[in-house]
């Protein structure tokens, strides 16, 4: 197959992985400097979580609701519903538990744990959903259509509009959060469209190009961004371009060694961060040595 | 004119335990009052309840100004974010910025101006984190400055910085309080030169009792 059927069969992926490449770094910067980057982790995998359980009951719920039903046609919303209820609870949950009981880092853990092993139940439980559980986290990208992208089109532009309109409250809100409060403004609710648009990229980024991707686009441009950036108008500038770079080369390696885009995306990811880091070592040894 | 921070017979701590107890203590617009004592003595639990952070335990503490600045120690921020001077500055001046967060000309030319005041002129773009302990207190200051806060509570301004650096934090203060700014300083630096006319105020044996005026 040449490249340009590669993109003519594999628009809708490719414009997915795309859009999905600017909104999750931009959330994955806040993430990263309010030192909750783990985040990027546990969160797209509860959503899978989500999504596990909501195909596990959806039998029981099918033969009990109203109506003709489909046992195995299992609608997008409903699982966008439970995916949603999912994140929203360890949101909660990460962001509630008192420091003096357990680190944030601890209990992100925990949450991991439970939501990776509970992933793998709900989907053995699950009649009709094992497969399509197995596609999200093995990540196969390319099933993606027209409404995964264009509802990853309308996460990325609220995502957008928030970062642009919002990030230097969202800034104090993380960095000096005493003094917003002395202000008068409450940092918890200056962070309430952050906490949404990370709930809403997190859920439709894992259901339209698969958890794996959004682990590697939540963590690695943002850590990118943030080794070069002077400012953090500078990171988050920075990091959506690392993310399109990133899947990019994702794209690229799945297409010419026919590879899972998803863990191509993580490869591709992981190069442009690894070089990058490579040329910040290179560039502080030579500032040690010009001393 | 009335003062602009009362505290009358407050009780002052956490979770229903009181670790501070203030019979008095009145700050004047553009006055300086300075806190002494020792560490873990509660300056911190005062200072907290006085930019509305904590409320007291009982008691009255009365603000009567529209706004209030909050200046911690520069080394307890977090060093994640990778804000420049600017974005610090600029963290309570929104006054100065455009829907989108551009800063026009008005806030452009206050921003510059208070940096050259504070001797923080031409570091507008450089990383927070790459300046000196003292440079960023200033910083903290300038940022208290441009937020148009009327009283203005610094923990422990000069801690850790030495004696050069910390002149020129001190200097910063008595300008924000020529600029009108009443100023509630929490110090365990007894030498701290914070100028005339200012109140003192002793944490002693979980009491706030006033000890002299200059």
């Amino acid at each position: 197959m040449d490249f340009a059927t590669f993109v003519e069969l594999f628009t809708w992926p490719l414009v997915a992985l795309g859009l999905s490449a600017l909104a999750a770094p931009l959330v994955g910067c806040f993430l990263l400097v309010r030192g909750t980057a783990f985040h990027g982790i546990v969160l797209p995998q509860v959503a899978a979580f989500g999504v596990a359980v909501g195909f596990a009951l959806e039998p029981w719920l099918a033969s009990h609701g109203p109506g003709d039903h489909v046992a195995h046609d299992v609608p997008q919303a409903y699982l966008l519903a439970w995916a949603f209820g999912a994140v929203a609870a360890a949101m909660i949950v990460l962001g509630r538990v008192p420091k003096a009981h357990a680190s944030g880092s601890s209990v992100s853990a925990a949450v991991f744990a439970i939501a990776s092993g509970g992933t793998v139940l709900a989907a053995q439980l699950a009649p009709h959903g094992g497969l399509h559980v197995d596609a999200l986290l093995s990540g196969e990208t390319l099933a993606t259509g027209a409404f995964d992208a264009v509802l990853i089109g309308v996460a990325a532009a609220i995502t957008l509009a928030v970062v642009l309109f919002r990030w230097r409250d969202l800034t104090v809100a993380g960095h000096d959060p005493d003094f917003l409060a002395a202000l008068g403004r409450s940092p918890g609710r200056t962070s309430l469209p952050l906490h949404w648009v990370t709930a809403i990229v997190v859920i439709v980024g894992s259901l339209t190009i698969g958890v794996l991707a959004m682990f590697a686009l939540l963590v690695l441009p943002p850590l990118t961004a943030r080794r070069w950036a002077r400012s953090m108008k500078g990171m988050l500038v920075a990091a959506p371009g690392v993310g399109l770079l990133s899947a990019a080369c994702g794209a690229a390696a799945a297409f010419g060694f026919d590879l899972p885009m998803n863990a191509s995306v993580v490869g591709g990811a992981a190069l442009v961060s690894g070089c990058s880091f490579g040329a910040a070592s290179i560039l502080d040894l030579k500032r040690r040595a010009a001393r | 004119m009335g003062d602009a921070l009362v505290f009358k017979d407050a009780s002052l701590g956490y979770r229903g335990q009181t670790v501070l107890h203030v019979p008095g203590l009145r700050i004047a617009p553009g006055g300086i009052t300075v806190l002494r004592g020792p560490s873990g003595s509660g300056k911190s639990t005062l200072l907290r309840c006085a930019a509305g952070l904590a409320p007291a335990l009982s008691g009255e503490v009365r603000y009567t100004g529209s706004r209030i600045a909050w200046v911690p120690q520069a080394d307890r921020l977090d060093g994640l974010h990778p804000v420049n001077v600017e974005e610090v500055v600029l963290a309570g001046g929104e006054r100065f910025l455009s829907a989108f967060g551009r800063v026009g000309a008005e806030g452009r030319a206050a921003i510059d101006g208070t940096l050259d005041a504070l001797g923080l002129g031409g570091l507008a773009r450089r990383p927070f984190a790459e300046l000196s302990g003292g440079q960023r207190q200033r910083v903290l200051i300038a940022r208290a400055a441009l937020s148009g806060a009327d009283l203005v509570v610094l923990d422990e301004p000069t801690s850790a910085l030495d004696d050069n650096a910390a002149a020129l934090v001190a200097a910063a203060v008595r300008k924000l309080s020529l600029d009108g700014a009443a100023v509630l300083i929490a110090s365990h630096d007894e030498a701290g030169d914070w100028g005339d006319g200012v109140e003192t105020y002793q944490v002693d044996r979980g009491t706030v009792r006033r000890v002299e005026a200059h």
